[in-house]
């Protein structure tokens, strides 16, 4: 089967110290891979290369136009930001009736959470929206960082 | 130099209101396309880049959209004032919005409110306009500030 992923080589430096090493690794369609070490180990900082957002040495290759949902270990909206979680699932372009399957996917099912301000729900509702967020649009590759963060027991079952 | 400084509307001829309102009617076009990019940018650019936005390029197209706005309202109001002009209405509206519907709908309307009143105030008591606009939008940034706090 073809790799959807290919990484050569990766290196990623911040003031010469290396967060990541001369790293390879390929992953087809359909795999799983669990990153595990402890803080500071450069898994943020692994994904944060895999979308482009860190320089790095080495090299990336993704499979041609494909669809990747990324959760982010964590996100600081600007408590007074004025976006309703209603427009921020608008910014993916869904009707209400799908953004409702992607939250109660997530265990959310009281719906008058779209009209409230993103930058005043707790972590944990943040968190819960942000992996509905990225399921929504049924991408071929999920990219999860620390997704649990801030998430209560039960919503770690779901 | 004080009109550099204030800004004197008396000198706005009859082709900069022509050319202000092409210009500012293309800007709303403009930030219209690409407010959504840039706004999950400003939640997150790590999401952003995930969902293909190229982000440097909408903050470069929305800084060139702000300078074509300072630069028609600089006549209005002058150097000194515009960045009021720009910030205090959205700064008002901010305070009192939950979405971006009502933010871009309640800045929208105390810029153009506190320029129609700043004008309207400027022709009773023969002051300078832009300071008088200035006025005008610290006293609506100020009535939304209260309503905030007792809302809170």
């Amino acid at each position: 089967m073809q790799n959807i992923l290919e990484v050569k080589n990766l290196t990623v430096s911040f003031n010469n110290e290396k967060a990541t090493d001369n790293l390879s690794f390929n992953l087809k369609k359909g795999e799983n891979l669990v990153i595990v070490g402890p803080n500071g180990a450069g898994k943020t900082v692994l994904l944060r290369a895999l979308i482009g957002m860190i320089p790095f040495t080495g090299e990336i290759k993704w499979e041609k136009d494909i669809k990747i949902g990324y959760v982010p270990q964590k996100i600081l909206p600007e408590k007074n930001i004025p976006l309703s979680i209603e427009e921020f699932f608008k910014f993916k372009k869904f009707a209400l009736e799908q953004t409702r399957k992607a939250l109660q996917l997530v265990g959310i099912n009281d719906l008058s959470i779209l009209k409230k301000k993103i930058g005043v729900i707790s972590s944990g509702q943040l968190q819960r929206i942000l992996i509905a967020w990225s399921l929504i649009d049924d991408p071929e590759i999920l990219l999860f960082d620390e997704p649990m963060a801030g998430i209560d027991i039960e919503g770690v079952w779901l | 130099m004080l009109h550099a400084l204030v800004g004197d509307i008396s000198k706005v001829s009859l082709l900069d209101t022509a050319i202000s309102i092409i210009l500012s009617l293309f800007v709303l076009y403009v930030i219209n396309r690409i407010y959504p990019k840039i706004m999950l940018a400003s939640v997150s650019e790590d999401l952003a880049a995930v969902n293909r936005v190229n982000i440097s390029k909408y903050n470069l197209v929305y800084l060139l959209a702000i300078s074509i706005i300072v630069a028609l309202g600089v006549k209005v109001v002058g150097s000194l004032l515009i960045g009021a002009l720009v910030i205090i209405p959205a700064a008002a509206s901010r305070l009192i919005s939950s979405n971006m519907r009502q933010y871009i709908f309640w800045s929208g309307l105390f810029g153009v409110f506190s320029c129609v009143f700043g004008i309207l105030l400027s022709g009773v008591i023969k002051l300078a306009v832009g300071p008088l606009i200035i006025l005008v939008c610290t006293l609506f940034f100020a009535v939304c500030l209260i309503l905030k706090k007792t809302h809170n």
